[in-house]
């Protein structure tokens, strides 16, 4: 037995389309290049860009799932 | 007038609070549904319960507040990573899963999962968050405040001033230097699970003795403590910028030795067993004195301030918060139940419904914020379980009687508790008296380690007659410590901890009803109004929270009888 469990299940919410997810992803890209536009961020501008890269192929292949114990600190 | 939900997710213990009109409706942890312990997975169960407690929809949010700030926290793990190359190289790959997996997109995912409009999800400082819960919770108008955790998006210990609804920073401590990150590093040297292992490392410090064989010198060597409440790692010592597995490094191994073996049983006769008891005593002694230091400096900044409030996972210390209510000049001292990064939940959504124009909450009085048990759920599943099922007119005479015969009960009434504690809600209830009654428990329950005690509930209005001083802001929510009477040693041999405390829970109608009418029934019959009070909940599992987790306990851990609500529940013949 699991599951905790007086209160029914989370209804399911209808996932937005394709169109208005991609959107709401551009919206926060933008707001994070906002962020590191400011002067004194502008020496993370070329890592920004590798980590973006890096994201694009993490969500192309599934990225990693695994969390340590440490990982806060570090990430 | 808003409606506001707090989310804490994506490292640990994730959570979801609701503030409806300024008013602590209901605050859940993940873990409590999802029925897996620290759960840091986005709270969509939590948020939906707490959302249905309330009769509200999503879409009749004002807005969803989360406890960090994705932004922030990625541009300190990037210059993080660059102060640390190379060392830091092959953390690279999982530094940029977890960013970019999850944390980046975590705004977007909270309005499209919970289905509220994106515009209406923010981000909040997470040392604010914690701030705001522990100051906006507490029964204070003005007062200090202390947060000190592993690390927010970049700062890991920070000092606030609040008044009314406001809320003003005054100086941080920033990573890499972190008193969290320092007591998680030794919690993984002696061999513990970290954020799980630091309440073992609490207790073990006190089969020790603090500065012994020069460990007060090497402790100088791993942190420095300066006159003006400010410390600093020394970091050679440490890996927690650069290691997501262990947080320290070969020298401190050189310095204290080689690491404990995870799961060795103790023996306190073997020295070595014993340098390891001393460690956890000096790194204690040195936390509650760097504790000491910042609130010196916070009482000089704050000259007319008498309050403190806690907040941070530090803040889950009982002892050391026992130590500042003691010697740090502030004249009451307050930690509310879940001060971790669960409580981060609850203080973004308080934060939002002030800046939602909102009053701040009324103090917290209970813990119990969680949700009630179905009992006819109950009483159906437990009857085709085969167990014996008997509705019972006086619950708490019926507890109080199952007690004082020295039975081990599994207590579940009222709403679940907010926080680590099992407050009387969630509990297992047992006579306080002999020793052996906790040997007991953790043979059949708890398999805890030999030397970690067990905590009592006392009446509020007794609380005198047993331990040394009165019932305080903190022990309604087991957040501080206090010492036994000596004259009292014998009653309470279950819950008398090795250095004569006890992490007391003072109970009265407000805090903990059911549990108040248990210990007032024991008084009735004679008895004292005492009882040994642990979690509801098997090594490595979740507090219980519903019907189904209840007589699941039941089945896997041979109580003598349990009590949901009015339901007595016991094994057949």
């Amino acid at each position: 037995m699991s599951g905790g469990n007086d209160v029914t299940p989370p209804r399911t919410v209808a996932r937005p389309g394709f169109l208005r997810r991609l959107s709401a992803r551009l919206k926060t890209v933008g707001s994070l290049v906002a962020h590191f536009l400011h002067p004194a961020r502008f020496v993370l501008a070329p890592l920004l860009l590798v980590l973006l890269c890096a994201g694009v192929l993490l969500w192309l292949t599934g990225g990693l799932a695994y969390i340590a114990p440490f990982a806060y600190s570090l990430f | 007038m808003a409606a506001v939900l707090g989310v804490s997710a994506n490292y640990h213990d994730a959570a979801a609070a609701l503030v409806v009109d300024g008013d602590v409706r209901v605050a859940i942890q993940q873990e409590r549904l999802s029925r897996i312990k620290n759960d840091p997975a986005l709270p969509l169960e939590a948020a939906h319960a707490c959302l249905v407690h309330a009769g509200l929809r999503a879409e009749q949010l004002d807005a969803v507040a989360f406890y960090e700030r994705p932004f922030h926290k990625l541009e300190r793990v990037m210059v993080s990573m660059l102060r640390n190359l190379p060392r830091s190289w092959r953390q690279f790959p999982r530094a940029m899963a977890s960013q970019l997996g999850g944390n980046l997109w975590v705004l977007d995912h909270l309005a499209e999962r919970l289905g509220v409009e994106r515009k209406k999800v923010r981000c909040l400082e997470h040392h604010r968050t914690h701030a705001a819960a522990a100051a906006f919770t507490s029964p204070y108008e003005e007062c200090a405040v202390l947060v000190l955790d592993g690390v927010g998006e970049q700062s890991s210990t920070t000092t606030w001033h609040a008044n009314g609804t406001e809320l003003r920073g005054l100086e941080s401590i920033d990573f890499p230097h972190s008193l969290g990150l320092l007591y998680a590093a030794i919690t993984a040297w002696l061999g513990f699970a970290v954020n799980e292992g630091e309440y073992k490392v609490m207790g073990l410090a006190a089969w020790g003795t603090a500065g012994t064989d020069g460990l007060r010198e090497s402790f100088e060597r791993l942190v420095t403590l300066r006159s003006d409440g400010a410390y600093h790692l020394h970091l050679p010592y440490f890996a927690h910028m650069s290691d997501a597995n262990l947080g320290f490094g070969p020298r401190l191994e050189a310095l204290l030795g080689p690491r404990r073996a995870t799961g060795k049983k103790w023996e306190f006769d073997d020295p070595a067993d014993q340098h390891y008891a001393d460690v956890a005593a000096t790194l204690q002694r040195v936390l509650e004195d760097a504790l000491l230091g910042l609130c010196q400096r916070l009482r000089q900044q704050l000259p007319g301030v008498g309050a403190l409030c806690l907040g941070g996972g530090v803040a889950l210390n009982s002892v050391a918060n026992a130590r500042l209510l003691r010697e740090s000049g502030f004249d009451r001292v307050f930690v509310q139940p879940a001060a971790g990064d669960a409580g981060g939940a609850l203080g973004a959504a308080i934060l939002a419904s002030i800046e939602l124009r909102d009053c701040r909450p009324e103090p917290m009085q209970s813990a119990a914020l969680g949700y009630e048990v179905d009992t006819a759920r109950a009483h159906g599943l437990a009857t085709e379980l085969g167990l014996r099922v008997e509705r019972v007119s006086d619950p708490a005479t019926l507890a109080a009687t199952l007690i004082a015969q020295d039975k081990i009960i599994a207590v579940v009434r009222g709403r679940f508790e907010w926080g680590p504690r099992a407050l009387g809600q969630r509990s297992v209830l047992a006579s306080p008296r002999a020793r052996a009654t906790r040997d007991r428990i953790n043979h059949l329950i708890k398999q805890r380690e030999s030397f970690r005690p067990f905590a009592p509930a006392v009446l509020e209005r007794n609380t005198s007659d047993f331990f040394e001083g009165e019932a305080n802001d903190m022990t309604p929510f087991m957040t501080t410590v206090l010492p036994i009477r000596s004259e009292c040693a014998g009653q309470l041999g279950a819950v008398r901890h090795e250095d004569g405390t006890a992490r007391v829970q003072t109970v009265c109608p407000q805090s903990a009803p059911a549990l108040n009418e248990v210990l007032t029934a024991l008084k009735a019959s004679g008895h004292d109004p005492v009882a040994l009070n642990t979690s509801l909940n098997g090594p490595g599992e979740p507090i219980v929270a519903g019907a189904e987790d209840a007589l699941a306990f039941f089945m896997r851990h041979k109580v003598d009888s349990m009590l949901i609500e009015d339901l007595r529940i016991d094994r057949p013949e």
